[in-house]
């Protein structure tokens, strides 16, 4: 179909008219500008507080992470390289040396190399060894004596030697770079895309703008190009800013890095390359999404509920890329966001293998073309406007605001560097911290700032006594529930068997002051920000459902920790549930509170969480679990009876 | 100039509406032709789908001899099509918004044709100030200046005269006459009888997503003494 005219000269029209939409928002772009040059040297700052303080607090630590065994393994197979500790045939050996570094630590058991993992906790130095004994002993010493009498060895013939090889002061210096670095700028790309797109193609619609904009003699795949390339050069400007604002901030002496990353300039043209080839890589990404999104939306309200589980689906990945020890296989290599991320790190720290970067880019290539053809496609035959051109329908429709994803954003990030700064200093004070000031302190600040009614949008009414009681009951059977699912997920994800593994240093502290740490402060505050703030300012924009889910695919993300997003994730779905039903914050408070009460006071009279289930343990998980369904459906069930009996005295 | 051949849009929903169900009409060179319905008839999304804003489930139409299912850039850029809102960018100033559009319909010069409108339609004292800061009556000029600034030979104008007060209102009239005189085919959806009676030449009645009647604006007062009479006898039989 032709219109007598080039499309490159459309093109360039609609770009022009773009781009003059776009430079009438001086404060916008002074907006992205500031967050540009801001956010690089703070996100740096952080990382080096960070860096600077687990140095200062241990110098080392080391944690083992084992996987779930099964029961008739044997010697060769139920320990496998990378994934655990090995049992090694080998004399008794008791001069051993043990060096972490404030992040994770490889190891080196009889020459092979296993991964020992990044812990959040920090120990004391002279605790390490201690510790690394602890993790052996506990997750092996059972089996091992098993299998040695199986096959008739004397288990004092056996030691473990355990050698822990330091990586290079660069090396690591460019991996922690690779971690914190990619984070800050995903986040910023990804907030500049959504914005630009939704201002390019949603709120043209809400304005009506769009269907004058349309009904030019311009080919519709002219128009999303256009729309495209001016999303991509806005999120790509802002991310070659960040970028470039961290290499001559450096260059001139704003930034001065050597304590972080030792000798030399840290942003050498090398390094700024590389993040500007990932800004373009991740800005047209993000671009091509966020457009699909903006297209699909039918006004502000819907684009903004859709914004926050795309924002997630974008940000897990590059958060799973920084925090876990995560290698580049042809899977992740293919896995939108997570290769970008992953690769971007292994490079920055000279790790980065050939072949794997090049299937990276093409696969990012291929991601952007499917995702823009998709949205071109949809723009071109899937009536774009039907749904949002509704007159009727587009009155009704408020002012957008964010809220939710916003508020979501900030405590990330704010968790990401001041939480996890705090609990390396000291970690129940982190805790306190995070608690109260980011969860507790955000969550009513936040809803206090978008205007919405504190006690109506946080729930907090008092509950129903028979609300209350079943609050008590679930909270009592939910560690039931969360080890079930915690043993289910082991399939998908490798668990911990320690589901609390993170944390389990917290129980060398008195147990009140852990109770209080651990289970009231975030019963009471978690509970305020992720079911009163979040899910309560979903629900005035979204069903309960799809509130529900968001809000706890946000509780699960926020713990920053792959292997517990099953468990916290369905937790979160619990208290959603609890909250919707009952109409209080509280009842879902009360069973988060005795959930982590139970766990923690079990892990410090324990010593560890309980290990292999027998046969009576099953029982009693699913027994529990069960209890735990049926009084969530009680409370559910005590809801319908009360709207039931209303609406018959209603009638009646 | 426009020839709508059986036209239906079905909504999806329980049931599904059907929005418009098979509506034909024809529409000259020269002529002021009306869409005269109650709100909710069918009225904005026939004139959706005659700019191609919107696919229709069935039937087709031809404007200017294009038709809108195969040659919907075509047909677009032989319309100037003026929605129930201004469309206007709150943002930009009317010589922006001229020049640009005029840009993107592919004129040669874009920055003369605006010039031209400008001057046409009285827009010169507030040419260079944003949008946002236009009175209603101003931000109508500018659509007007607008949807034609690739002179197209069709017009649709979609309940133009919707929050006007009376002396603008009466100035868009004036100009949907001179758009007769320049020959153009003007489409004008409207629920106020006043101005059918005044401008239109001949008018469908749409009730439900169907013509009911297409007569001569002159026969309809002849047979029930005003437009508004008419209208409510035809409705009401229908």
């Amino acid at each position: 179909m032709t219109t007598g005219r080039s499309w490159r000269s459309g093109l360039f029209a609609a770009l022009q008219h773009e781009g003059l939409l776009l430079w009438r928002q001086p404060g916008v772009l002074a907006v992205y500008a500031v967050l540009a040059l801001v956010l690089g040297p703070v996100g740096l700052v952080g990382m080096q507080a960070w860096v600077g303080a687990a140095d200062r607090a241990a110098g080392s630590v080391a944690e083992g992470r084992v996987l779930p065994i099964s029961a008739d393994a044997t010697v060769s197979t139920w320990i496998r390289e990378g994934d655990g500790l090995e049992v090694v045939d080998g004399p008794v050996s008791t001069d051993r040396e043990i060096e972490g570094t404030e992040s994770y630590a490889h190891a080196r058991i009889d020459g092979k190399k296993v991964i020992l993992e990044r812990a959040l906790s920090v120990l004391p130095a002279g605790k390490v060894e201690e510790r690394f004994q602890k993790v052996l002993r506990r997750e092996n010493a059972d089996r091992r004596a098993a299998e040695l009498a199986r096959v008739g060895v004397d288990p004092e013939d056996f030691a473990i030697e355990v050698e822990v090889v330091e990586r290079s002061a660069s090396s690591k210096q460019g991996d922690v770079a690779g971690r914190v670095l990619p984070g800050t700028l995903v986040f910023l790309l990804i907030v500049v895309a959504l914005f630009s797109a939704f201002d390019t193609l949603t709120k043209e619609k809400e304005k009506g703008t769009a269907e004058t904009l349309l009904s030019l003699s311009l080919d519709r795949r002219v128009l999303i190009g256009a729309k495209y390339l001016a999303v991509v050069l806005t999120t790509v400007g802002v991310g070659s800013l960040w970028a470039l604002g961290l290499f001559v901030s450096e260059a001139v002496g704003l930034l001065s890095l050597p304590d972080l990353f030792g000798e030399g300039q840290v942003f050498t043209l090398r390094t700024t390359a590389i993040l500007l080839l990932f800004v373009v890589l991740v800005g047209s990404q993000v671009a091509a999404a966020s457009i699909a999104v903006a297209a699909w939306a039918p006004n502000y309200r819907q684009a903004s509920v859709a914004s926050t589980p795309m924002m997630l689906m974008l940000l897990a990945p590059t958060g799973f890329a920084s925090f876990q020890q995560s290698d580049l296989t042809p899977l992740f290599a293919i896995t939108p966001m997570l290769n970008v991320a992953t690769a971007t790190r292994l490079w920055l720290s000279g790790e980065l293998d050939v072949a794997m970067g090049l299937l990276t880019l093409v696969a990012t290539t291929v991601h952007a073309g499917i995702a823009l053809g998709a949205s071109a496609w949809w723009l071109q035959h899937g009536d774009p406007l039907d749904r949002g051109l509704d007159a009727e329908s587009r009155r009704g429709v408020g002012n957008f605001a964010p809220d939710a994803p916003a508020l979501f954003a900030l405590v990330l990030v704010c968790f990401w560097f001041l939480g996890t700064l705090a609990q390396a200093t000291n970690v129940i004070g982190g805790i306190v911290f995070s608690q109260i000031v980011l969860f507790g302190g955000l969550a009513v600040a936040g809803v206090a700032w978008v205007g919405a009614p504190l006690r109506e949008t946080l729930s907090l009414r008092m509950p129903a006594p028979r609300d209350l009681a079943l609050g008590v009951v679930i909270g009592v059977t939910l560690p039931a529930l969360g080890s079930l699912v915690a043993v289910v997920s082991s399939f998908v994800v490798p668990v911990p068997k320690d589901t609390m593994s993170n944390l389990a240093s917290i129980t060398e502290y008195p147990l009140p002051l852990v109770l209080l740490a651990a289970a009231v402060l975030p019963g009471i505050c978690e509970e305020l920000l992720f079911r009163g703030a979040m899910l309560g300012l979903l629900r005035t924009r979204t069903g309960p459902v799809l509130a529900i889910a968001v809000s706890s695919a946000m509780f699960g993300l926020v713990h920053l920790d792959i292997a517990r997003i099953p468990i916290t994730g369905v937790l979160g779905l619990v208290f959603g549930v609890l909250l919707v039903r009952s109409g209080s914050v509280w009842v879902g408070a009360i069973a988060h509170l005795l959930n982590n009460g139970i766990l923690f006071t079990i892990a410090a009279v324990a010593g560890s969480a309980p290990r292999a289930l027998g046969g009576g343990a099953w029982v009693g998980l699913l027994v529990g679990a069960a209890v735990c369904l049926f009084a969530v459906s009680r409370v559910g069930a005590r809801r319908y009876d009360a709207a039931a009996r209303r609406s018959d005295a209603g009638t009646g | 100039m426009i020839e709508v051949d059986a036209l239906v849009k079905v909504y999806p929903g329980r049931p599904p509406v059907r929005a418009v169900d098979g509506v034909s009409f024809e529409a000259e060179r020269g002529e002021v032709f009306g869409l005269l319905g109650a709100n909710g008839a069918g009225k904005t999304t026939t004139l959706r789908m005659l700019v191609t804003l919107l696919a229709p489930d069935g039937g087709t139409a031809r404007v200017n001899g294009h038709d809108i299912r195969t040659a919907p850039e075509l047909v677009r850029a032989s319309v100037g099509y003026l929605s129930i809102t201004t469309g206007l960018y709150d943002r930009l100033t009317p010589r922006e918004m001229l020049v640009s559009f005029g840009r993107m319909q592919g004129l040669p010069d874009p920055r003369s044709r605006a010039e031209q409108l400008i001057e046409r339609f009285g827009i010169a004292e507030f040419a260079d100030q944003r949008c946002s800061r236009l009175s209603t009556g101003m931000k109508q000029k500018v659509s007007i200046a607008r949807a034609l600034v690739h002179d197209p030979p069709v017009l649709v104008l979609d309940e133009p005269t919707v929050g006007l007060d009376v002396l603008v209102a009466q100035t868009f009239l004036e100009f949907v006459e001179s758009a007769r005189e320049e020959g153009r085919a003007v489409l004008y959806s409207t629920h106020i009888m006043s101005e059918v009676e005044r401008l239109c030449d001949r008018v469908a009645i749409i009730h439900e997503g169907r013509i009911v009647a297409a007569r001569a604006v002159d026969d309809l007062i002849a047979s029930h003494g005003t437009v508004e009479a008419a209208f409510v006898a035809i409705v009401k039989g229908a």
